[in-house]
This record gives structure tokens, C-alpha cells and sequence, in this order.
């Protein structure tokens, strides 16, 4: 990929895949979905994963599963407001970029 | 290295972290492997990194209050050395990176550089200016000389009109003397020739006359004149040759 992507953009990545899930998601999954879209080494979730729970984004809970638990993942209302919050800022940035982009098509 | 291995290494390497944090990452990877499957076993090892690695980053993940300080804006840089997968910019690409914290600012190294070489230019332009000159040197002498040959000769014109004008009237105001002498001398004996003889000599001195006053004229109106003209040219030239140098 040409762009990178910072720390904010990957929060919101993250917290999208996340409550793409009614029920919540689990790392596993979430990595393979991030990864679906930007590159990403396997190991680099799970501090942002520990990050978001922290900061009260995320919420953690154990499901049984397979004769197992699994830890699963699920957007709180401040990671829902806090994803709504980057998603208007990515509109509005990307919005910038576009109409930038669109004049100097317009000028070549 | 097994998943075992992988997996007591791991929590060996993060024992200097808090209990609670030790396990929700231990947890966190055994998920991870019992979710990608058995057969996926030795592709999620490679891909994960060393256990060495995967610690490294979960400790930096903590250290800096949960934010990788690593995720610049130019793209998250992995805290484990080596693998760092979403480190898009490839190293061409990240020297010239203005987000790069050995930010040297290439525009103004750039910069610098530019106006270095505009210097070397001007500096060059010198010496070809300088060499120029040298080369031209024969043409700019001959130039030069071309210049001075006819002011010689203006000046030489001058100096012969004067002196042959001076010499004219000189020689005919003498021969108009003479020819008056002899007229008064030739009264008495042919007086009818002595008269034409007197007329003539009278005719003399004022053609004579006439030269010395032209020569009065040019000695000290054109004279200067000329000299002015010329100490001008000579003074334009000059000029000329201190803008070029």
C-alpha cells in the first residue's frame, strides 16, 4: 500500500470491524479483517485491541465456544461515539482530498 | 517451534509484566492460535514473529500508557526490530519522508544546494567571462587599435591642416613683403610695373592673411573641440570595459 496509516485511522478501522459485529468479534478475526485492508503484521492488534478496552472503547467478555472460551470484543457506547467521531473526520478529510484531487484532473 | 514453545516462551518473556496484563495477552494468543486452527499452527508462529517480538510489542503497547508511540503519520512502525509489516514506506521512501524523525529537511538541503550551484555558476561565469576576454583579447587589440590609428590620423589631419594652412599664410604674407619691397623698388624705374607689382603683393598678404586667421581659427576652435571629443571617446570606452569587467 502507498498510504500509511496512523494510529487514529487504525483505532477506527478496528472499532468499525469491531461493531460491524452485533454480538461482538474475536482477535483472530478482527486481525484477519483489518489485514483484508491494510497491511499489518499479526502481532500489532493486540496492543491496540488493549488500548481500546482501556480507554473504555471496547468492552471484553468471555464466550463459551468449542468446548472453550473465547474472548470476544464488542464496541461500548464510547467506542460507538468515538467510531462516529472518526468516521465524520474521515468524510470530511477525504471530502478535502477528493475535491483537491478532482482540480488537479481538471488541470492536467 | 511449536505452538507450545512459542507460547512459554511468550510468558516467559513478559514476567516483568503486571499479572492481569501477563494473562489477558497470554489469553489474548491462545485464542489467536485456537482460533486459527491447528493447521494454520506454523503459519500464524511465522507470521506473529518471535516470541521475542510479539513480547516486545505488547510491553511497548503498555509503556506508553496503551499508545504504540509508533504509529506516526507515517504508518505504524512495529516496536519489535525487524517485521514491521505495516511499515508501508520502504527505505528510499522514508529517508525522503518529511515525517521522518531525522527530519534533515531535504527541501532546504535541497535548497542549499541550489543556491550553491548558483554560485559555482556565477563563479563560472566569471571565468568564462575572464576566458572570453582572453580569447577575444586579439580581436578587442585590434578593436582598440583601429580606434587609436584613426584618432592618430584625425589628430595627424588636423596637425597637417594647421601646419600647411600656418605655412601658407606664413609664406604668402613673406612673398606679399617682398613683392611689396620690390614694387616700390620697380615704381622708380617701370612705375606702370611697380603698381601691379604692389597690387599683387597686396593680393598675397591678404590670401595670406586670410590662412593665419583660418589657422588662428582651427588651432583655437577646433582644436579643442576635437580634443574634448576624443578624451570623450576614450572615457566612454573605458566606461564600457569597467561594466564588462
Amino acid at each position: 500500500m502507498v498510504f500509511n496509516t496512523g494510529a487514529a485511522l487504525l483505532d477506527a478501522i478496528v472499532l468499525a470491524v469491531v461493531s460491524s459485529e452485533q454480538e461482538g468479534t474475536y482477535g483472530y478475526k478482527i486481525t484477519q479483517e483489518v489485514r483484508q485492508v491494510i497491511e499489518l503484521s499479526e502481532s500489532t492488534l493486540y496492543p491496540v485491541l488493549r488500548r481500546l478496552q482501556k480507554d473504555e472503547c471496547l468492552e471484553v467478555y468471555d464466550m463459551e465456544c468449542a468446548g472453550r472460551n473465547r474472548r470476544y470484543y464488542k464496541v461500548t457506547e464510547k467506542g460507538r461515539a468515538q467510531l462516529n467521531l472518526y468516521i465524520s473526520e474521515w468524510y470530511r478529510y477525504s471530502a478535502k482530498l477528493n475535491r483537491i484531487f478532482e482540480g488537479g484532473l481538471k488541470n492536467d | 517451534m511449536t505452538r507450545a514453545e512459542f507460547m512459554e516462551r511468550l510468558a516467559e518473556l513478559l514476567n516483568d509484566v503486571s499479572p492481569s496484563e501477563r494473562e489477558e495477552a497470554i489469553q489474548y494468543y491462545n485464542d489467536y492460535f485456537d482460533d486459527a486452527g491447528v493447521e494454520n499452527e506454523q503459519g500464524v508462529i511465522s507470521s506473529l514473529g518471535t516470541p521475542e517480538q510479539v513480547a516486545k510489542t505488547i510491553k511497548a503497547g503498555l509503556a506508553e500508557g496503551g499508545n504504540i508511540g509508533e504509529f506516526t503519520e507515517k504508518g505504524f512502525r512495529s516496536n519489535c526490530e525487524g517485521k514491521d509489516t505495516n511499515e508501508v514506506l520502504d527505505p528510499q521512501q522514508k529517508k525522503n519522508s518529511y515525517h521522518d524523525t531525522g527530519y534533515q529537511n531535504p527541501y532546504k538541503s535541497q535548497q542549499t544546494e541550489e543556491s550553491t550551484q548558483k554560485k559555482k555558476m556565477s563563479g563560472g561565469m566569471i571565468a568564462l567571462i575572464v576566458i572570453l576576454c582572453i580569447l577575444a583579447s586579439p580581436v578587442l587589440l585590434g578593436f582598440a587599435g583601429t580606434i587609436f590609428g584613426i584618432l592618430v590620423g584625425i589628430l595627424g589631419a588636423l596637425f597637417g591642416i594647421i601646419i600647411g594652412f600656418g605655412v601658407a599664410a606664413v609664406s604668402l604674407i613673406v612673398v606679399g613683403v617682398c613683392l611689396f619691397i620690390y614694387g616700390i623698388v620697380l615704381l622708380f624705374s617701370i612705375p606702370l610695373g611697380g603698381l601691379c607689382m604692389l597690387g599683387i603683393a597686396m593680393v598675397c598678404v591678404a590670401i595670406g592673411l586670410v590662412f593665419l586667421w583660418l589657422t588662428v581659427l582651427i588651432c583655437g576652435g577646433l582644436i579643442p573641440v576635437v580634443v574634448r571629443g576624443i578624451v570623450k571617446l576614450i572615457q566612454s570606452i573605458f566606461h564600457i570595459g569597467g561594466e564588462k569587467a
